[in-house]
């Protein structure tokens, strides 16, 4: 049987190009910050779940064992999770198996990346998740396979440039309140279709930025959490999958993987109608266009039709379904594990109603976090209530 | 049902040859600056200490591990350190004969940690657990804030 | 908690501290070579590809000819039954002009991208490869494409003893 989990406190530091703090300090500071919220000691925690994406772009072999003291998980119960760029919010969920399994009462989870010793770019790294023998000789870069993706999309659809560019508008807009963003600003659609063409359709303002940075949440089971808080948010439904890493053999203008991740967490926290019972989302939008792709995986727009629920500004934070009202991985960053992470904080504190300048107008009682990754093939996603 | 089809000449088998050539600039992180420049201006090694449980690390450490609070005292060692254990290595990384180079883990008393380095030629015949320690260091303009900054560690 | 906490940790090193060597960075170079085993069904795409041809596998069950060619079927869970001969020539899938090359670094002369969805094997079965003899503004998606082989015996049995996918039609 089952527990229901709660998150109990949520931590993070800057997103910033490169920061002088190595990969434990880093994690520190955002595990130090969590703990201090849920108001608890490390000696109150029983296991430590860890999430970063390739040992590549930190340039540290086993990356989940040198960074653990920096996570509290020196002589705890500690694994590392990864999927790629889904594993900042697969790390709650391997939190979630953690305590709702009824082994443990308290977990702490953290997230972190620090992309930037990969020298000249972190981009480089991702040319080794291409096929060695198929792929690679092309001269592949990550971009490709957004922008194959992004023009299938548009092509399926009738989808035009300008429509997806509102998405960076409005997320590198809404991260002008987040304290930690990295690339918060105003900017219009021309600017975005006027920035450099660099793997068209894909321009320069329609991709987010690779950063360092560091996200942690304190998980507890129920009885815990409410000795804790009057103020739990509750961990209702998990979901994940992952496809082939046969790409190029798959539908491109949509994402089958997050649809049933997705479905999988709505049954588990007893979702039947997802556009009207979610008040709140953060889907992944390492693009632009990837946030309206994964809507549409989501099943809270029809496929086709996000573009034109972003442009009528449904998802503003004043509209009826507000979208990375965090200001998204386009305009806080992408530590790529903790930006997930980062999606899972801002959940928490948007449903507590503590996002202060950032805080939604409506009354959001029900929250979805999601994020993607690999060769284009995982969907991680969580739902989350108050 | 397993596959079947297999094959059965090894020369009909093949390998594609490449490398993943990566180049990393890491950064010392918060803590290891500062470890760093004191070694590089002053050749000292940088100690934190836990205003908590009053344990010390070397190198410098941002956060204590025990009782995970930040930890802003620092100092600088000067007294000499002891070989911990030490160990002669006669290969290089390849495995193959190299040049035989002794190592020892340098700790220093009462703090916890160490620091790994060679042992200089005329240390390492009297090399034993407990000796007392000192490094021998480059010339201040050629230290750049690395242990290569210490050439060996030779008897106090 | 957002609103509650003012201070949020972490030190910027900007582009500027790094231009002037600020901080004590340390720098390191890994080369890791690798011999990668190219396995049962991609030894045998390798050679055809070597002799100008491309080579696909089936699955009696589900019907689908598969490309690259895999010894299972990853839908069925079963090992795949034969090798089946496809065409060189395909549609445009979906197509890219990129401007960055593996490291980032920007590109003099961009590089055309494509999924190729090829004759033969069933139907939105790709494989990535590059587009060449056409204007980047001229490419659609739709298009139907034909590999231009490298001469016989500049080919190793590598993806790029194709030179790239050209249009059929001129």
């Amino acid at each position: 049987m089952k527990r229901r989990v709660a998150i109990i406190g949520a931590g993070i530091t800057l997103f910033r190009r490169r920061m002088l703090e190595s990969p434990k300090e880093l994690s520190f500071e955002a595990s130090r910050m969590a703990l201090d919220a849920a108001g608890l000691t490390l000696k109150d925690i029983q296991s430590v779940v860890s999430g970063s994406a390739p040992d590549a772009f930190d340039g540290v072999h086993m990356k989940g064992e040198y960074y653990l003291d920096g996570m509290g998980a020196i002589g705890k119960p500690h694994q590392r999770v990864y999927v790629g760029g889904g594993t900042g919010v697969f790390t709650p969920i391997g939190g979630w198996w953690n305590v709702a399994s009824g082994m443990y009462d308290t977990c702490l989870c953290v997230a972190e990346e620090k992309m930037s010793p990969l020298h000249p770019h972190p981009q480089y790294a991702f040319w080794s998740i291409f096929d060695q023998i198929l792929e690679r000789p092309l001269g592949t870069t990550l971009l490709w396979i957004f922008s194959l993706e992004m023009r299938r999309y548009m092509h399926k659809y009738g989808i035009k440039e300008e429509e997806i560019a509102e998405v960076a508008v409005k997320n590198k807009g809404n991260a002008i309140d987040h304290p930690c963003a990295q690339l918060g600003a105003k900017i219009t659609v021309d600017d975005v279709m006027n920035s450099e063409p660099i793997c068209s359709p894909v321009k320069r303002l329609d991709v987010s930025p690779p950063s360092d940075g560091a996200a942690a949440v304190v998980l507890a089971s129920e009885r815990v959490a409410k000795k804790l808080t009057d103020e739990p948010v509750w961990l209702d439904g998990v979901g994940w999958t992952l496809d082939t890493t046969h790409w190029t053999n798959r539908d491109l203008a949509y994402p089958e993987y997050v649809e049933k991740a997705a479905k999988m967490a709505y049954k588990m926290a007893g979702i039947k109608n997802p556009r009207k019972e979610i008040d709140i989302a953060e889907p992944y939008d390492p693009f632009d266009y990837k946030e309206l792709h994964h809507l549409e995986g989501l099943q809270l727009a029809g496929k086709g039709e996000a573009p034109k629920m972003t442009v009528d500004g449904v998802t503003q934070r004043d509209g009826d379904l507000p979208v990375c009202p965090s200001g998204g991985l386009l305009g806080v960053g992408n530590p790529i594990a903790a930006a997930g992470m980062m999606k899972i904080c801002e959940l928490f504190w948007q449903l507590r109603g503590e996002a202060g300048k950032r805080q939604v107008k409506k009354d959001a009682r029900t929250g979805v976090a999601q994020a993607w990754g690999d060769l284009m093939q995982v969907g991680t996603v969580t739902v989350m209530r108050r | 049902m397993p596959i079947l089809e297999k094959i059965s000449q090894p020369s009909m088998a093949r390998h594609w040859t490449d490398s993943i050539p990566l180049e990393f600039h890491y950064t010392a992180g918060v803590a290891g600056e500062k470890f760093r420049r004191e070694l590089r201006d002053n050749g000292r090694f940088l100690v934190s200490k836990c205003a908590k449980c009053k344990n010390s690390y070397v190198p410098a450490r941002m956060f204590c591990p025990s009782c995970f609070i930040e930890m802003k005292e620092t100092r600088a060692i000067d007294e000499p350190g002891y070989v911990y254990s030490y160990t002669t290595v006669n290969r290089n990384r390849a495995g193959e004969p190299g040049e035989t180079v002794t190592l020892a883990l340098v700790k220093f008393e009462g703090v916890e940690g160490g620091i790994i380095h060679r042992l200089d030629d005329k240390t390492i015949d009297k090399a034993a657990f407990g000796i007392k320690v000192v490094p021998i260091l480059k010339d201040r303009t050629e230290r750049t804030g690395a242990l290569s900054d210490i050439i060996s560690f030779k008897q106090a | 908690m957002s609103q509650k906490i003012t201070n949020y940790p972490g030190h910027e090193i900007t582009h500027e501290d790094q231009k002037e060597r600020r901080y004590l960075d340390i720098e390191y170079k890994f080369v890791p070579r690798y011999s990668w085993a190219a396995g049962v069904a991609i030894s045998r795409f390798l050679d055809e590809l070597k002799e100008g041809r491309i080579i696909a596998r089936k699955c009696n069950q589900c019907e689908r000819i598969l490309v690259p060619p895999r010894m299972y079927c990853e839908q069925c869970y079963r090992p795949t039954d034969q090798w089946v001969q496809i065409k060189d020539t395909g549609t445009v899938n979906t197509f890219s002009i990129s401007h960055v090359g593996t490291d980032a670094r920007r590109l003099k002369t961009p590089i055309l991208v494509a999924v190729v969805d090829l004759d033969g094997a069933s139907p939105g079965m790709g494989i990535l490869h590059n587009l060449g003899e056409v204007e980047p503004s001229n490419i659609r998606i739709g298009m139907k494409v034909q590999a231009v082989w490298k001469q016989p015996s500049e080919r190793q049995g590598a993806i790029t003893d194709i030179r790239y996918f050209k249009p059929l039609e001129a």
